[in-house]
Formats: structure tokens, C-alpha cells, sequence
């Protein structure tokens, strides 16, 4: 994983997911935090987007199935907003 | 005793029709009837909301109006008219910035600050006005369901 992107984002998902020492792996997902529900989920992506600066689209977030495969798709998203 | 009887019209509007900037305003006046009732519904009688001696030791001139009460007035504004009926509040937080009295006049506002298609939310501010003084400042967060 993007570790830069990870040290960045930690944060968000502590606060938001009220787990001030979740660590986040590839293979986190929801299932693993209890307080991972859709609420929160919406307020995650939410709090991603204002802090990265991204706009994402519906359709992008349904196929992504843990912290690893999110965390690809916005290391994705930066590198292609800022042209590397 | 005045009893206010608020009648929004019913906006039904989609995520794709709101923009940012916009806004919706009603006004209501703060009545004894209405305070009575939000006391009851409450289960709070807590003196600086009924007791002018105590509630002056408390630093305001007269008994106050329950900060919930006021904060209440968001809901059929926000589930009625912006956003409106196709969405729910997930999360809303405000801060009383003056006290309110039985009997003032306020503003409620609404606008809309930021719209997040990628999980069809809205994040709204909230104002509250007793003439061109804010009384009460909030933000809330609302979720399309369809």
C-alpha cells in the first residue's frame, strides 16, 4: 500500500470510526470495525474527499472491497489529479 | 395563549437539483404555548428556563428558551423543504450563540454548503436570527435514500 497515503488517511478513519488505535491493513474492512456501519461509511468517504481534495464517483466506491483496495484506488486518483 | 401553526411546502427535490448556495428561509415567533409544550415533551423544568430570580443569577434578564426547542424548528424545514423528503439527517451539530426568549421573532435559514454526489449527501449550514443577530449556528449532514 501507499504508506504516505495510509499515514495521511489514518486519522480519518480513526476519528470517524470513534477506534483511536485501529490500524489500517489491506485486508481491513467493514466486517472487522465494529463501528464500520453505512452511516459511517458515507461520513468516511465524505471526510476523504475534503481532506484528499477528490471528488469520487458512486459507481467507483461499490467495487471496492477492503482498506487495501481503497487505498490503490485513491493513490490512483492522486497520481492522475496531480499528472505523475 | 398564540400557537403557531408552521405549514412548509412540501419540496420535492432531487439530489441532482440542488446546488450550492441555495437556500431556505421561514419565520416563526417564539410563544408561551410552545414552550410549554416543548417543557412537557422534554421532561425539563430546569430553573433557568422557569425561574426569573434564578435565571438572573445565571446572568440572563428573564428564563430562557431551551436551546433543543429552537434547534427543533430545523426539522420540518429540513425534512420538508431542503433537502427535503427524499433524505434523512444523518449527523447535525449547532452552538447557541445568544440566548432566546418567549416572544422573539426568528429566522431559520438553511443553505446548502457542499454537495457529495459519491454517496448522494448534503451538507447544509444552519442559521438561526433574532433580527440581523445570529442566535444560533449549527451544520447538519442529510442522505438521499431515494
Amino acid at each position: 500500500m501507499d504508506q504516505e497515503l495510509v499515514r495521511r488517511i489514518t486519522p480519518i478513519f480513526r476519528q470517524v470510526l470513534d477506534t483511536p488505535d485501529l490500524v489500517l491493513t489491506r485486508e481491513l474492512d467493514a466486517t472487522l470495525v465494529p463501528n464500520w456501519d453505512s452511516l459511517n461509511h458515507i461520513s468516511l468517504i465524505i471526510a476523504l474527499e475534503e481532506e484528499l481534495g477528490l471528488e469520487f464517483d458512486t459507481e467507483e466506491l461499490v467495487g471496492l472491497a477492503n482498506v487495501g483496495e481503497m487505498v490503490d484506488f485513491i493513490s490512483k486518483k492522486l497520481k492522475v489529479r496531480n499528472g505523475k | 395563549m398564540e400557537n403557531n401553526l408552521i405549514r412548509h411546502e412540501l419540496r420535492d427535490l432531487t439530489l441532482e437539483s440542488l446546488h450550492e448556495g441555495m437556500s431556505a428561509k421561514f419565520d416563526i415567533t417564539i410563544t408561551e404555548k410552545d414552550f410549554q409544550y416543548f417543557s412537557e415533551f422534554a421532561y425539563d423544568t430546569a430553573p433557568v428556563h422557569n425561574n426569573s430570580k434564578i435565571a438572573s443569577e445565571m446572568g440572563y434578564p428573564k428564563p430562557i428558551v431551551y436551546g433543543f426547542m429552537v434547534f427543533s424548528r430545523f426539522s420540518g424545514l429540513l425534512g420538508m423543504v431542503l433537502p427535503g423528503p427524499r433524505t434523512v439527517i444523518h449527523t447535525a451539530h449547532y452552538a447557541m450563540k445568544k440566548p432566546v426568549f418567549i416572544g422573539d421573532k426568528l429566522t431559520y435559514s438553511v443553505e446548502v454548503k457542499k454537495i457529495v454526489k459519491s454517496v448522494k449527501a448534503v451538507i447544509l449550514d444552519l442559521k438561526v436570527f433574532r433580527d440581523n443577530e445570529m442566535v444560533l449556528k449549527g451544520e447538519t449532514q442529510c442522505g438521499f435514500n431515494r
